[in-house]
Formats: structure tokens, C-alpha cells, sequence
């Protein structure tokens, strides 16, 4: 591609190639070139795309095991919430959980992160540390 | 006495107000200048460039401000082209506007914008729907068509390359392409630039309710595929390489528009992704702003070649949108319905405005159609395209 346009651009100021020339290189070079990408997207996509599903069809044959073991275990315990939790929130925290896992979940337990610093602190370890 | 008199006589002469009995054209200038600061700030047309654009003009227009020297850059007619710009002037006597104009001469503003746009754009759009690359090709066809129409009208072929590169509704690649290409032009060019792209709200629904049915416009698209992050990180360094590698004299734009974007998409260097999408941005935007403006003299300026740029402009828009939106059509009827046309005007670049506009206007005709996010496909692959555009133009004139 290079040297096809090599002549051109050799050419002496003001011996440019006529208009025709220029808008017929033009309009096909850019439509080359992105079609190019274009195709090299959807391969790079069907790539990706063969590989998730690949990924889903190992996820699925592993617990392809244990659904005679699912009908056995009773209906989920109720999660162990820690004390000061009130329902709205576990209610609210386990229906989060479900729009991201698409659904299959249980909420086993429920308790506050303790984190060493307080909130104070944390803000001060930011700001102190932001700039770097 | 008479020496008091004599010292106030030489200041009164040396003074603006006798450049301006002069020239009455620096006093058009100033008015000019005012009219593009009324449009920034009254309007809010680009403010972020023509604010300090408008400013520029107004400070290079000021007889014997002596801003900028546009005498080292421009070669006189029957100079060597190739002894300009004078370093050695510059360096000695140059000032600040020279020095600030540097960065527009050398190519170097321009692809430093492009990194801060890099770090601001989401790619994802684009790679759900690798389709939509055709719809940013289609739009560029207003390069092309006003370039013809600027070498009707008697501009040289560097120079209506330049003006034709209006079209891709793209600032920084315009200034890129006129700044290598026709330099005597960049005043005009870069106004009409943004001017346009501020306009793109006005200009592009008349053209897109033209050419679409009704139908066509009430298309609902189906949801996008969801792309994976390594797609997004592949993507700008798989970009640069292709189109570095068919067209080199690409390689600058793309590349610096591609690795702001990596910085984005990598999440491990987020410090400079900052600084690269803010700050530098911001102070390479004041200085693009006021060389730009700098470079506006009344030679270059008040005469019928501007009004001819600033028609040209329009002309480029116009069929950019227009190419877009047949294109778009072309797409609808391929894949049975499911393209709507509309989001092929969001082909011309202009990020993110035109894509908001293919929004807008498909909203008026199905309240419950979001296209933003069809749309955002084409209008970043514009910016490929216009960047792809350009390299074609700098190898053919360059």
C-alpha cells in the first residue's frame, strides 16, 4: 500500500493527481481501511464471543453434577443478618446481589465490614494520599 | 515644551488608533473579533475554543500589538517555501504568539488534543457493532465533495483539501491538515471549523427528515453486545497498527487518539489518564485557541476567500450528513429494517453532539427509541475516519 502511494507523493508541487483521482483514492482508501477494522473487530468479537461461551459450557457442565443433590436441600436457611440490620436493607442488599448473579444466589450471611479505620480516618488517608 | 509636544506627537502616532486610521480593516477585525466573542459566550457556540480563538483575533488585530509575527511563518510569493518558518527570527525576535504558533506549525496541538479526546471516549459502541465503522466512512464523503467544490470555486488543491477537511466535523484534524497543507488558510478554516460544529444541532435534522422515511426514522435497534474489557484494550492498540501501517501519515492522530484511550481503558495508569484528559488538554487548548486566533490577519481574513471557506463549510457538512444518512439507508435495507438511518448523521464526527442529535430526532418520531448509544458507534468511528481522511490528504498534497 505504501509504495502505491509512494509516486504521489513524489510528485512536484503544484502536478497533483486530478480531482477525480483524489476523491475516487479517497473515498475508497477510507472505506479500505475501516472495513478493514470492521472485519477485524468481528473476528477479534467472535473470538471473544466463542471463548465466554466455551467458559459458560464448563461452568455448566460443572454443576451439571450436583442438580440431584439440589431437589435434597431444603428451601435456603434464612441468612444470618448481624443484629441492627433491619429486613429493608437485607431485602434491598439481596436483591442487588440477584440483578448482578442473574438470579441464582442465596444469601448466607450478612454482616457490617469492619474496617479498621473509621470513616474520618479513611477520608484523611485519602486525601492524604490522593496526590500521589 | 515643544519637546513635551514632539514626545506626545510620536506616541500619538505610534499608537493603534493610527494603525486604524490607516487601515480601516483592523477596525472590521475588532468588530469581527467581537461578534465571534458575542457567539461564545452569549451563544455558548465552542466556547472552549472560541472564546480564546475570538480573543486571539482581537490581539493580533490591534495595530503594533506586534502579538505575532506571521511574516517568519508565511512565505512571501516567489520566496523558497521551503527556507519557512524562520527559527532563526522566531528564536531572536520572536514573542508570544510565535512562540504559542510553533506548536500549531509543527503538527504537535492537534494530536495532543487528540490524546485528551482519547482519554474521554468510549470505544465500546463502536465494538459491539463493528458495522457502524462504514456508517463513520460514508460520512466522510463531505471531505470529498467539498474539496471538489473548492477546486471549482479556484482554490489550489493543498488548499481545498483543507477546506474540504471541514467536513469531518473534526477541529483538531482540521487545524492538523490546514496548518501542514495551506497555513494562510488556518484563520478562516478553523472558524468555519467550529462554527459548524457548534451549528451541528441546526444543520444536520433538516437533511436527516429529508432523506428518511417515516418508518425508517421509528426503527428501534435491538441492545448492543456486551464487550469484554480485554476487547477494549485490544482494540486501540490493534486500531494504531492497522491504520498506522496502510496510511503512516495517520499514525500521529490515530495514535495519540488510541493511546489516551488505552490509558482509559487499562485502568493502571490513572494518574496520567487524568492529567492527559484535563489539564494537558485544557492548556493545550488555550494555546491552540490563541495561536489560532493570532494567525487571523485582515489580509488573510477580510476577503471573499472566507466567505467562500465559510460557504464550503456548510457544503461539507451537508453532504457529510447527508452520505451518513444514505448510507444508513443502504444498511436498513440490507439488514431487513433493523439499521435505523438516523444514527449514520452521527457518522460526522463531532463527539458528542451529532450522536445526540440522531438521538433527538428519533426521539420526536418513537418517544420510546433511545439511539444515543447506535449512534455513539458512527460518531466515534467518524473521528477514525476523518483522521483516516486526512492522512490520505496530507500524502497526496503534503
Amino acid at each position: 500500500m505504501g509504495a502505491l502511494f509512494a509516486p504521489m507523493a513524489l510528485t512536484a508541487a503544484g502536478s497533483y493527481p486530478s480531482n477525480a483521482v483524489v476523491v475516487a483514492i479517497g473515498i475508497s482508501l477510507v472505506f479500505l481501511i475501516l472495513v478493514i477494522l470492521t472485519l477485524v473487530i468481528l473476528l477479534q468479537g467472535k473470538i471473544f464471543d466463542s471463548l465466554a461461551a466455551g467458559k459458560k459450557q464448563k461452568a455448566a457442565a460443572a454443576p451439571a453434577a450436583p442438580p440431584k443433590a439440589a431437589p435434597v436441600v431444603p428451601a435456603p436457611a434464612a441468612p444470618a443478618v448481624e443484629e441492627g440490620i433491619p429486613p429493608e436493607v437485607v431485602a434491598a442488599i439481596a436483591a442487588a446481589v440477584a440483578s448482578l448473579e442473574g438470579g441464582k444466589y442465596t444469601l448466607r450471611s450478612l454482616t457490617r465490614v469492619k474496617d479498621g479505620r473509621g470513616a474520618w480516618g479513611l477520608a484523611g488517608v485519602v486525601s492524604g494520599t490522593e496526590p500521589f | 515644551m515643544s519637546a513635551f509636544l514632539d514626545t506626545l506627537l510620536s506616541i500619538w502616532q505610534n499608537s493603534g488608533f493610527m494603525g486604524i486610521a490607516n487601515d480601516y480593516r483592523y477596525l472590521v477585525m475588532l468588530v469581527v473579533g467581537c461578534g465571534l466573542l458575542y457567539l461564545a459566550i452569549v451563544k455558548e457556540f465552542e466556547p472552549l475554543l472560541l472564546l480564546p480563538i475570538a480573543f486571539g483575533m482581537i490581539l493580533a488585530n490591534l495595530p503594533g500589538s506586534g502579538i505575532i509575527h506571521m511574516q517568519y511563518f508565511l512565505a512571501p510569493a516567489g520566496a523558497d517555501p521551503s527556507a519557512y518558518p524562520l527559527f532563526n527570527e522566531i528564536l531572536h525576535h520572536g514573542g508570544l504568539g510565535d512562540m504559542l504558533y510553533l506548536g500549531v506549525k509543527l503538527g504537535i496541538y492537534p494530536p495532543l488534543i487528540f490524546l485528551g479526546i482519547g482519554t474521554m471516549t468510549d470505544f465500546a459502541p463502536l465494538i459491539s457493532n463493528p458495522k457502524s465503522l462504514l456508517l463513520g466512512a460514508a460520512a466522510q464523503l463531505g471531505i470529498f465533495t467539498a474539496y471538489l467544490g473548492a477546486k471549482i470555486l479556484g482554490f489550489t488543491g493543498p488548499q481545498a483539501a483543507s477546506i474540504g477537511i471541514i467536513g469531518g466535523a473534526d477541529g483538531p484534524t482540521a487545524i492538523f491538515v490546514t496548518s501542514k497543507l495551506a497555513p494562510e488558510l488556518l484563520g478562516s478554516i478553523a472558524v468555519a471549523a467550529y462554527s459548524y460544529m457548534a451549528l451541528v444541532p441546526v444543520i444536520q435534522p433538516p437533511i436527516m427528515k429529508l432523506l428518511t422515511t417515516d418508518k425508517e426514522r421509528k426503527v428501534v435497534m435491538t441492545q448492543l453486545r456486551t464487550v469484554t474489557k480485554t476487547e477494549k484494550i485490544i482494540f486501540p492498540i490493534m486500531c494504531t497498527i492497522i491504520v498506522s501501517l496502510i496510511l503512516p501519515d495517520s499514525a500521529v492522530l490515530v495514535g495519540m487518539l488510541m493511546l489516551g484511550n488505552l490509558m482509559k481503558e487499562s485502568g493502571v495508569v490513572d494518574r496520567i489518564n487524568k492529567t492527559a484528559g484535563n489539564e494537558l488538554m485544557n492548556i493545550i487548548t488555550i494555546f491552540l485557541g490563541i495561536s489560532v486566533g493570532c494567525t487571523t490577519s485582515a489580509n488573510t481574513f477580510l476577503n471573499l476567500d472566507t466567505v467562500k471557506i465559510i460557504a464550503m463549510g456548510l457544503f461539507a457538512f451537508a453532504c457529510g450528513t447527508a452520505g451518513g444518512v444514505l448510507f444508513g439507508k443502504l444498511m436498513y435495507v440490507i439488514t431487513g429494517g433493523k439499521v435505523n438511518p438516523l444514527i449514520g448523521s452521527a457518522g460526522v464526527s463531532a463527539v458528542p453532539m451529532a450522536a445526540r442529535v440522531s438521538q433527538k430526532v428519533g426521539q420526536q418520531y418513537n418517544p420510546t427509541n433511545f439511539l444515543l448509544m447506535h449512534a455513539m458507534g458512527p460518531n466515534v468511528a467518524g473521528v477514525i475516519g476523518s483522521a483516516v481522511a486526512a492522512g490520505i490528504l496530507i500524502n497526496i498534497f503534503g
